[in-house]
């Protein structure tokens, strides 16, 4: 049985209501304001509109509006105002529309002076190169030890970020290693026709004349990755261009943590320069880039994961020297996933094959 | 013994069940269909003024029949929502496979990540020594619409779900003894909503339109509508680039209020898998009364949607 509730919002996507309000969706009121008011009146129901009302509604908070791990008790979506007697009119609409004004008016002045303040913030380094020195010179013995204290955080913070990096590199050149090896093995009578690889298990499917060559093909791996366990999940006999084959899944568990590699270099890359950079890199290896979208996204202390889909076109050969440069030129990317298949099952090894690629790029996340 | 009302949105209407629960004996009160005052589609969600016209007509429903709506459920047809299964490695550790399923999610979004809130429920299935897990994904423009709507009638609506879900529930307690997969197929007003279970529960999800065109059923003849049927369960079971059939159907469920009785017979001529209409009278664990002149055991096939979310909420609590 599924057991779902749309209303109860998963925890990690609450902030999409909270903040993203995509530009399209409908305005949310904001406090104080009624929902009604950029409606057209004709839309209010009727018995809503009569003057002088005892009772406004005041942002209704239904139930399916809290979250679902809220304790306190639900506030009364009903609160009273002050009655207006008959015949005299209720607040003067000039006084709200004042109001309203002189809180817009405030808010355009608080505006202009964050902005200006944020330039000033901004422009001052430049102005004053040297400003820097001799303010550090004049600060108090408590402000260095602040100052040490920081700068020990953020050598700390570095120290996260490189081992970070480290693991990633390992990763991937774990990923590369283990495709290299694993089409190396395919031989002309047995074709892999899919690999896919994600953190701690790769999959692989393998299209083989008979079940002797499957079993050559078995010896062959456990020479080639002796620490790895492969797993036959299914076999099945069918008909390819007219030839009676067999075709078998391989799985095998590969570890889910590396040791980190013992060092890094590269450059650190910026999540909207990434695209730009990855389609140069294929272009130069002569793939087919058919797309390179962003994802999902999620926080971290230290860092922020940004997700990155894409799929290519080339040769294995093409594809494992882009991927071996991308990953070696920018150690903050790991690889998520990695899929290779061919366009049919008899493809050839040299023949083109298409790859679907999760990038994660870790964003390191600047000490205030 | 608690009051319920039962609310089954289509884009263009809404299907209102309103029933008295009492130790599993189900007296449906009233059921209503009625036309909505604007279609519930992409363009219109943009206006803020649709789901006031909605929750006005909602509410003027009510008045009408004398109703106050103390426990509400709100049932979505399953287009209003993307359901995918999404095949892990059983070796994938639980918040990995969340993680996982997002990012598949993600990849068939046809609009940015962060206009979708996305579920993950618990589900937990295994197909070819594979985990299945779903991955839900619903507009957020439409979590708002139906957020508004509520707000604006001033209604108690403690649910909000899909249709497909309450309807895999109604029928395993319908049809405890069907063993394969069944396909429950609800008749809307341009095409098929195809529920996809089995003994164990849900499957999978489709639609499938009458027509390219997208017409309404209306305006079609009934020999267009019906003629691509087998066409689209071949389909379903087969499609395109696997050799080996995906699933293999053995039973055929049809309701839905765009359904006519006199269908059935020429949908059985249609297609070798056996076609019954869902039939309320098989409930096993329920007691279902018919309290209302115009609702009775032979044309409840119009209401299933609204009716499984009763029996659902009930099973879940």
């Amino acid at each position: 049985m599924v057991r779902i509730n749309l209303l109860e919002v998963p925890e990690e996507e609450r902030y999409k209501l909270q903040e993203g309000v995509p530009a399209s969706s409908p305005r949310q009121p904001r406090e104080g304001e009624s929902p009604f008011e950029e409606v057209d009146l004709m839309f209010q129901p009727g018995g809503e509109t009569a003057g002088g009302t005892a009772e406004t509604k005041a942002e209704p908070t239904p139930s399916f509006l809290k979250p679902a791990t809220e304790a306190e008790p639900a506030e009364p979506s009903v609160t009273k105002t002050k009655p207006s007697r008959p015949g005299v009119e209720p607040d003067a609409f000039e006084q709200t529309f004042s109001r309203n004004r002189l809180f817009l008016i405030v808010g355009i002045v608080l505006g202009v002076l964050l902005i200006a303040f944020s330039l000033y913030l901004i422009l001052l380094p430049e102005e004053e190169p040297t400003a820097g020195r001799p303010v550090a010179e004049k600060a108090t013995a408590g402000a260095g030890q602040t100052e040490a204290q920081a700068t020990e955080g953020q050598s700390a913070r570095n120290l996260q970020v490189q081992n970070l990096m480290a693991q990633n590199l390992a990763e991937s050149q774990f990923y590369l290693s283990t495709l290299n090896k694993l089409l190396a093995v395919s031989t002309s009578e047995t074709k892999l026709s899919l690999i896919t690889m994600v953190p701690g298990y790769t999959y692989f499917v393998v299209v083989a004349p008979d079940r002797d060559a499957l079993a050559r093909l078995r010896i062959a791996l456990k020479k080639q990755l002796p620490l790895l366990d492969f797993r036959v999940v299914s076999i099945e006999s069918r008909t390819i261009n007219g030839q009676p084959r067999i075709i078998a899944d391989f799985s095998v568990t590969t570890p889910q943590k590396m040791q980190p590699a013992s060092s890094v270099s590269g450059t650190t890359i910026e999540p909207a320069t990434l695209p730009g950079a990855f389609r140069a890199l294929g272009k130069k290896h002569q793939l087919n880039i058919r797309y390179f979208k962003p994802g999902f996204k999620s926080q971290h202390p230290l860092f922020q994961k940004i997700y990155f889909y894409s799929e290519m076109r080339g040769t294995p050969a093409q594809i494992k020297a882009f991927l071996s440069e991308l990953t070696a030129r920018y150690p903050a990317l790991r690889i998520g996933k990695l899929s290779l298949y061919p366009a049919n099952l008899a493809g050839r090894p040299r023949s083109t094959v298409t790859a679907r690629l999760t990038l994660v790029l870790f964003v390191p996340k600047q000490i205030s | 013994m608690d009051m319920v009302h039962s609310f089954s949105f289509q884009e263009n209407k809404v299907t209102w069940v309103y029933a008295e629960r009492n130790n599993r004996v189900l007296t449906l009160r009233r059921a209503e269909e009625s036309l909505l005052p604007v279609m519930i589609n992409a363009e219109n969600l943009e206006r803020t003024a649709t789901a006031i016209q909605v929750a006005n007509h909602l509410s003027m429903l009510a008045r009408e029949y004398d109703f106050q709506v103390r426990q509400g459920y709100f049932l979505l047809s399953p287009k209003f929502a993307l359901v995918r299964p999404v095949a892990l490695d059983k070796s994938i550790q639980h918040p990995q496979q969340v993680q996982y399923v997002r990012q598949e999610m993600c990849q068939t979004l046809t609009l940015p990540e962060d206009e979708y809130l996305i579920y993950v429920p618990d589900y937990q299935r295994e197909k070819n020594n594979y985990l299945v897990r779903l991955g839900i994904g619903l507009n957020i423009q439409l979590y708002r619409f139906f957020q508004r709507v509520v707000e604006e009638t001033g209604w108690q609506v403690t649910q909000l779900g899909l249709s497909s879900f309450a309807l895999e529930t109604l029928y395993r307690s319908a049809y405890p003894d069907l063993t394969d997969t069944s396909l429950l197929v609800n008749f809307t007003e341009r095409g098929y909503e195809l529920t996809l279970v089995d003994e164990k529960g849900f499957l999978d999800v489709f639609y499938r339109p009458y027509s390219r065109s997208m017409e309404s059923i209306e305006q079609l003849e009934e020999e267009s509508i019906l003629s691509n049927f087998d066409a689209m369960l071949e389909e379903i079971q087969r499609p395109e680039p696997l050799v080996q059939p995906r699933y293999t159907i053995t039973n055929i469920l049809v309701f839905g209020s765009y359904f006519r009785p006199e269908w059935k017979d020429l949908l059985i001529s249609q297609t070798t898998v056996p076609v019954q209409l869902f039939d309320l009278n098989k409930l096993r664990d329920w007691q279902l009364v018919f309290d209302d002149l115009e609702l009775s055991q032979d044309s409840s096939f119009r209401f299933i949607e609204p009716i499984a979310q009763i029996i659902a909420g009930e099973t879940e609590s």
